[in-house]
């Protein structure tokens, strides 16, 4: 059974309001749409998609309880890159270069006595990067979004960016309480930052910050194949 | 037709078989080899392949690509080296769970 435009768009539409992410709407779709070209027996388009869904996922709420469950994988999946990712500048051989960047930051913060302007204006920017960074990229993906849809191609929003959101909020919320919570050692961090302490905090900051950009590039990555993929079809 | 709860344990062990007989494979093409080389005999239904496979992928068994088909968007599994590995040792796990069960159906009623 071959699809007719509007019969593609229509199964577009009905799996769009059940799937909310692309990960499992592409999947489904693609799935639903080979076993409708393999289908030899002459029913309505309805009855079709009706019996697949049936017979491969146990009907509609199955769909929804499908979806629910690769979220929750997929975001295991993700922290755990993330993980990957950091711990894996305290292991050899980037275990070297965390180290001479260390030495470095330390060296720089006890010789070249840094103003408390400095201090200031560099811990909370380190503090709001992965959220600056994370909104870049959401801006990124409205812009992609926007001009492949004419494509006629459904892109959705993936389980991953949603946690590298999480990711990139998370300094956020956990130095914000600091500053209404905590005044007295907040401020007096602020007021004489020891070396040990910048350093630490520069070095977890750009570390963090490394890793939420290789986890958003392996996404990327995929991303961009999808959109070359596109503009040959 | 087998859609039983048997299946369930053992659907991991069955997807990286597969997977391992041929380079990469998609959902739909997992269902179909399924279902031709259990001559009908066994349906992977339910839903109960995709989270099957989304697991093995979290867990570094399988990796993915996607690629246009048609227009549309298509993920392909493959098995990972360590994927690799672990379809034998699944296997080996299967095959010693069929024989205990073996033994067990095996025995002979007691004579009264």
């Amino acid at each position: 059974m071959k699809l007719t435009e509007q019969e593609g768009e229509l199964l577009k539409q009905y799996l769009s309001k059940i799937l909310k992410y692309r990960e499992t709407y592409d999947e489904l779709y693609d799935h639903v749409v080979t076993a409708l070209s393999h289908k030899t027996t002459i029913t309505s388009f309805e009855q079709s998609v009706y019996d697949i869904i049936t017979d491969d996922f146990g009907g509609y709420d199955n769909l929804m309880k499908l979806e629910k469950a690769s979220k929750k994988m997929a975001i295991k999946d993700t922290i755990k890159g993330f993980l990957i990712y950091f711990t894996g500048y305290f292991k050899f051989p980037k275990l070297l270069y965390t180290v001479a960047g260390i030495v470095m930051v330390y060296y720089f913060t006890l010789h070249f006595q840094l103003t408390l302007w400095t201090v200031q204006a560099i811990c909370p920017a380190m503090i709001c990067f992965p959220q600056l960074y994370y909104f870049v990229t959401l801006i990124k993906e409205f812009a992609f979004l926007q001009k492949r849809d004419k494509k006629g191609y459904v892109f959705k929003p993936a389980f991953k960016l949603n946690v590298i959101a999480a990711i990139g909020t998370l300094p956020v919320w956990i130095f914000l309480p600091f500053t209404y919570w905590l005044p007295p050692i907040y401020l007096s961090f602020w007021h004489s930052p020891h070396p040990v302490f910048v350093t630490s905090f520069l070095m977890t900051s750009v570390l963090y910050a490394l890793s939420l950009m290789k986890l958003y590039r392996d996404i990327a990555i995929s991303r961009t194949h999808i959109i070359l993929a596109v503009d040959k079809f | 037709m087998n859609t039983n709860p048997l299946l369930k344990g053992t659907l991991q062990t069955i997807i990286l078989k597969l997977l391992e007989s041929k380079d990469r494979m998609y959902g739909y093409e997992i269902t179909q080899k399924v279902k031709e080389v259990s001559e009908g005999g066994i349906m992977l239904t339910e839903g109960a392949l995709y989270p099957a496979l989304h697991k093995l992928e979290a867990d570094g068994f399988l990796e993915t690509t996607v690629e246009i088909v048609d227009g549309r968007a298509r993920k392909y599994y493959r098995l990972t080296e360590h994927g690799g590995k672990e379809v034998t040792s699944k296997l080996k796990e299967a095959q010693a769970f069929i024989d205990q069960l073996q033994n067990l159906l095996n025995l002979k009623p007691a004579i009264k």
